[in-house]
């Protein structure tokens, strides 16, 4: 199971791009199962879909492209 | 199949409220972002257009490598007719912006005309909208964010609009989009407000395909690892943006004090901005589209949460106008991005009238009864707002320093820090030749995001200068020697990199590891599929640059002239610190501004550039059109 930290969370939305290209094989953050939402005031929200599809696997792409280990495999 | 852009470029007149649409590929050698705007403007602007008239445009322009996994990518080029001097307007923005607009089916857009009252345009997966914006007229632009994504019911869109110093046409105003990243330089507000153009929100939904998509991923993941992940340059500003890297210095660092009258500011006032001081006031990190380096933070004062407190932010509010109050600076830079008014110009026209006022030549009775004295952040708020609202002694001060002191007179003049009548706001000009020589040239009037090369900061061995640039020696900042070949090449890669959408913090320009050539041609290849050498890669930036030199030889009548500096930089010295005694030499500076000319084969005489400089870049058009306008190309 994927789990976002929101207070490492710095809102780059790589994890969208690389999610999307592991669904779609091109960059759309329509088809991430991981959603980056800015609130008005700058806080930040993530949800994980139930699209996604990376429980057990060793290495998803929004773990390893997350430049401050804000997503973990738990 | 289009691989890497969206394949469209959107062309709206408001006049009329009609589209249409030209596939990006007709315009490929210029590539995209800043390389194909510059392009449009040129050949649909006539030179006898007024910036602010209906039929002048604006051109945004997504770089071709936004979007994709790249990263830095996201950056959004903006070209139009400069509001002050006529020649080049440019300024780009990091952000949301450039990325949604490429998911929302455009590379560029591309506006022209007036609309008969307040619009604002919403775009939604190659749908255009022109909405009334006649309730949204006089609010600021965080306010205008957030009305437009409620009344299209989407608190995803991304917003770039003016504020109210944009409305009023202030000549410095700019766009802002994402709340805090602001298209600076050239007066891009005032054009979206001449037009009745309050702002431009988009949403996509649609995809970038890549062409070697396996690669790339493999590519960027080679490149974090070992060349972000391991620049020290990226973990400074991982830890606090660029203020971090320009503050640690103190007093060793060259500082733009009190209207650039010195470049040295005491440790005692610089430490008032450290990071841990700055530090009290984030809420957290932050960073634009796909990023790695987050250089940006979200900061709080008074309940109110921004974007940013950076180098710039610092030396526009602190330094130059000897502001010493951190809560002071960080409101002054909250209220100008509210306004929609650029920073390092605001503290220009600012710091002018201050000195002005300081040696008797503007008196009380001209500024509405406002005490104007440095550090004052109280008196400088009161005037952020006349400026931007147009208001008495603001509204001399709304047409800029060349303007202002023009209407002036009285010797203000002696006071304006001019650079093809835009005011500057920088630092290390006294000492640093080649970021000097940058600033002077940039054809964008002043700004050292152009050919100032950060690069003669770094102290860099003259065997890696020669290996990377071809260039001897860089390392001496006083030194006039090898200066011109290194802006040369700083003006080049600098254009590559807004074509290609890139930030420009995380590149060679800060640190030379990051973004080389060859790293910029595989990520261009594997996205696009299009093989280019470095050698042709540079030769595009170079087209650009001449492009842009001769827009401004048409549009603005510049020549050698407007490649000297400013008179204060030559007499005035540096007071004390490392750099003391340290002015521009100025007859050291015209055997260097000779040897750039020649590296450019511009004629040094009146800095046209040569039939064979635009031959040889595939610009032979350009002779014609300059003999047809009575300029000599020899």
């Amino acid at each position: 199971m994927i789990k976002a930290n929101l207070k490492k969370c710095v809102g780059c939305c790589t994890c969208e791009l690389v999610c999307s290209y592991h669904h779609k094989k091109c960059f759309n953050p329509i088809f991430s199962s991981i959603r980056v939402n800015f609130k008005d005031n700058y806080d930040i929200d993530i949800s994980i879909l139930d699209t996604c599809d990376c429980s057990g696997k060793m290495a998803p792409l929004c773990v390893k492209f997350c430049p401050v280990k804000a997503i973990e495999l738990i | 199949m289009t691989y890497g852009r969206a394949g469209k470029i959107l062309f709206i007149n408001l006049t009329k409220k009609t589209i249409r649409c030209e596939d990006t590929k007709k315009y490929s050698s210029y590539i995209g972002g800043r390389g194909i705007n510059q392009f449009l403007l040129f050949n649909f602007t006539d030179p006898k257009t007024d910036p602010l008239d209906s039929e002048s445009a604006i051109i945004l322009g997504s770089g071709t490598l936004v979007g994709t996994l790249v990263p830095s990518a996201n950056r959004l080029a903006v070209d139009f007719k400069n509001v002050i001097n006529h020649g080049i307007g440019s300024g780009n923005s990091g952000g949301f912006f450039a990325t949604e607009m490429k998911f929302a089916g455009y590379d560029h857009i591309f506006v022209s005309g007036k609309a008969s009252h307040p619009v604002y345009i919403y775009i939604r997966d190659g749908q255009v909208h022109f909405r009334d914006a006649r309730d949204v007229w006089g609010k600021n632009t965080w306010e205008t964010e957030n009305i437009i994504k409620k009344k299209e019911n989407n608190s995803s869109l991304k917003v770039l609009s003016i504020g109210i110093a944009g409305e009023n046409q202030v000549s410095f105003s700019c766009l802002i989009n994402d709340r805090g990243r602001a298209v600076a330089y050239g007066g891009s507000g005032a054009i979206f407000g001449s037009k009745n153009l309050k702002a431009i929100a988009v949403k996509g939904t649609r995809s970038i395909k890549v062409c070697h998509s396996k690669e790339l991923l493999k590519k960027v993941q080679k490149y974090n690892e070992r060349i972000i992940e391991k620049s020290p340059l990226i973990a400074n500003y991982r830890k606090g943006g660029t203020l971090l890297p320009y503050l640690e210095p103190g007093e060793k660092k060259p500082h733009g004090v009190k209207n650039m009258s010195d470049d040295f500011w005491e440790n005692e006032k610089i430490n008032k901005f450290s990071r841990d001081k700055v530090d009290n006031y984030l809420i957290r990190r932050h960073t634009c589209f796909n990023c790695p380096a987050y250089c940006s933070s979200i900061f709080e004062l008074d309940g109110v949460r921004f974007e940013t407190f950076e180098a710039n932010t610092f030396r526009s509010y602190a330094s130059n106008l000897g502001v010493t109050s951190l809560e002071g600076a960080l409101h002054c830079h909250s209220v100008a991005n509210l306004y929609g008014l650029d920073d390092d110009q605001l503290s220009a026209v600012i710091a002018w009238a201050i000195e002005c006022y300081e040696n008797g030549i503007i008196t009380k009775d001209e500024t509405d009864g406002i005490e104007l004295n440095w550090g004052n952040y109280e008196n400088i708020l009161l005037l952020i707002d006349r400026i931007a609202n147009r208001i008495g002694f603001g509204d001399l001060l709304a047409n800029g320093v060349y303007e202002a002191s023009k209407i002036i007179g009285r010797g203000s003049e002696k006071y304006s820090i001019l650079t093809k009548k835009i005011s500057l706001m920088e630092a290390a000009m006294r000492s640093h030749r080649a970021w000097a020589l940058g600033i002077v040239t940039s054809a964008k009037g002043g700004g050292h995001l152009r050919g100032a090369p950060a690069q003669e900061m770094q102290n860099i061995p003259p065997k890696i200068s020669k290996e990377l640039f071809g260039i001897e020696d860089i390392s001496i900042p006083t030194d006039y020697n090898n200066k011109a070949e290194l802006v040369f090449w700083q003006e080049k890669y600098k254009a590559i990199i807004d074509i290609m959408g890139i930030c420009v913090l995380p590149t060679m320009w800060d640190d030379v590891n990051l973004f080389r050539p060859n790293d910029i041609l595989d990520f261009y290849y594997l996205t696009t599929g299009e093989n280019l050498s470095v050698k042709e890669l540079f030769k595009i930036g170079e087209k650009v640059n001449n492009l842009e030199k001769v827009f401004n030889i048409l549009h603005a009548n510049f020549s050698r002239i407007d490649d000297l500096p400013p008179k204060k930089l030559v007499e005035l010295p540096v007071t004390k610190g490392i750099y003391k005694g340290e002015r521009i030499d100025i007859n050291q500076w015209n055997k260097m501004l000779d040897q750039y000319y020649i590296l450019h084969k511009w004629d040094k005489k009146t800095g046209i550039p040569t039939q064979k400089a635009l031959y040889e870049l595939g610009l032979s058009k350009l002779v014609d059109i300059l003999e047809k306008n009575g300029e000599h190309c020899i």
